[in-house]
């Protein structure tokens, strides 16, 4: 048999294990969170680099090298802001309606964000997979804890495919509200959700009062529930 | 070279299943081969493509190359088993039962080969045209053949070599 023959027919026998069928939409969210994670890499990484440029604007010799730096790092850090400190909250008349769903949580009852609406309620989409998603949910717990009895409340949506992976990681992380199993209509509803994890404030009358991609900065986070459940009392 | 989020986001859902098929089929593990999958994408979103490759071309190209790398560890690792053994390491039941021992010969001879000659066999395998192969790879067209013969004589001879005329 010619060399071509043979090795094709050696190379035809590695085949991908019978029955794998990979996870586009698993996949898919992966990708999502990844590229969320290195672009927060990024930012420290270039604020880093403007805190020890900054240290060279101490000599006339490298003064216009190290502002040049200092320039290209701010640029990159500018994100930390909406990133890191969850912004100001919108001011009221500006405030959008948040979408509703009716989804059910891990102990099977029907949760409804409408029927929240008096409480200050943040919404976290997130996915058991995600590490940053792990990461900040003791923190909710935390704010739950301290904030519940003053009208606020949180609710987790997972995405992931079912509750399988999602119970175990709600005990493991200490979670104490409810998590309902988000669907793609539930994320297209609040703009797609196109990384986890995102987390949306929704005010006492039921308007999304400010919104956040990726890891949020507790005291900025925690300011902004103060002001919310403050609002018109 | 990714564009915009729903640009490669398009581009996952019309490729991602085929790259973690070609991943899985050298590295044999499902669950490591779509972890490499998302980040063959990852790569994709990150780089620049050569002129003239195309994105199915790359993440073909990128999937065999990472598919190789974790190959060849795999390989790195098993010889030193005996050692990780003493220091308390254990295999997987899916490396100590191959579920195919031609296969497993196959997966050998492939991480033994020079890392051009294994990409060149893994991308026609997976059915890559030669003017394909020759965009992606930055070769001459004329000499893809040449090459792939070269990288097939590479191949034989080291399956023969340890596993004798088969």
């Amino acid at each position: 048999m010619e060399n071509n023959e043979w090795v094709e027919e050696k190379m035809a026998i590695l085949q991908a294990d019978d029955g794998f069928a990979p996870d586009a939409a698993a996949g898919l969210q992966r990708l999502r969170c990844a590229r969320s994670s290195r672009r927060m890499g990024w930012v420290w990484a270039a604020g880093g680099g403007a805190v020890a440029c900054a240290g060279l604007l101490a000599f006339p010799a490298t003064r216009v090298l190290a502002q040049r730096c200092v320039e290209a790092c701010v640029a990159e850090t500018a994100a930390v802001g909406q990133m890191l400190g969850f912004g100001p909250a919108a001011p009221v008349e500006a405030r959008a309606v948040a979408p509703d769903f009716a989804l059910t949580d891990a102990e099977g009852k029907m949760l409804r964000l409408a029927d929240l609406r008096g409480k200050v309620v943040l919404v976290n989409f997130w996915a058991t997979w995600c590490p940053p998603c792990r990461t900040e949910i003791p923190l909710f717990a935390e704010l739950q804890k301290a904030y519940g009895d003053a009208g606020f409340a949180v609710v987790g949506v997972s995405m992931d495919e079912g509750w399988d992976a999602v119970r175990p990681a709600m005990s493991a992380l200490g979670v104490n509200y409810p998590v309902v199993l988000g669907d793609d209509e539930t994320a297209r509803k609040f703009g797609g959700v196109e990384k986890l994890p995102e987390t949306y404030l929704i005010d006492r009358s039921g308007r999304i009062a400010a919104a956040h991609a990726g890891l949020p900065e507790r005291r900025a986070l925690e300011e902004r529930i103060r002001g919310l459940l403050g609002e018109g009392r | 070279m990714g564009g915009k989020p729903a640009e490669l986001e398009a581009l996952f859902l019309a490729h991602y299943a085929r790259v973690a098929r070609l991943i899985a089929r050298v590295i044999r593990n499902p669950g490591r081969a779509e972890e490499l999958a998302v980040e063959v994408f990852l790569k994709y979103s990150r780089n620049r493509l050569a002129p003239g490759a195309t994105a199915e071309g790359w993440l073909s190209l990128t999937a065999a190359r990472m598919a190789l790398d974790e190959l060849r560890s795999a390989g790195r690792r098993a010889r030193m088993a005996p050692l990780l053994r003493m220091a308390g390491w254990a295999a997987t039941p899916e490396e100590i039962h191959g579920a195919n021992e031609e296969q497993n010969r196959v997966r050998t001879v492939l991480a033994r080969l020079s890392p051009r000659d294994a990409e060149l066999l893994l991308l026609r395998s997976d059915g890559m045209r030669y003017e394909d192969m020759a965009a992606t790879l930055e070769l001459h067209a004329a000499s893809v053949g040449k090459m792939l013969a070269r990288a097939q004589k590479a191949f034989r001879k080291e399956y023969v070599e340890r596993y004798g005329k088969q």
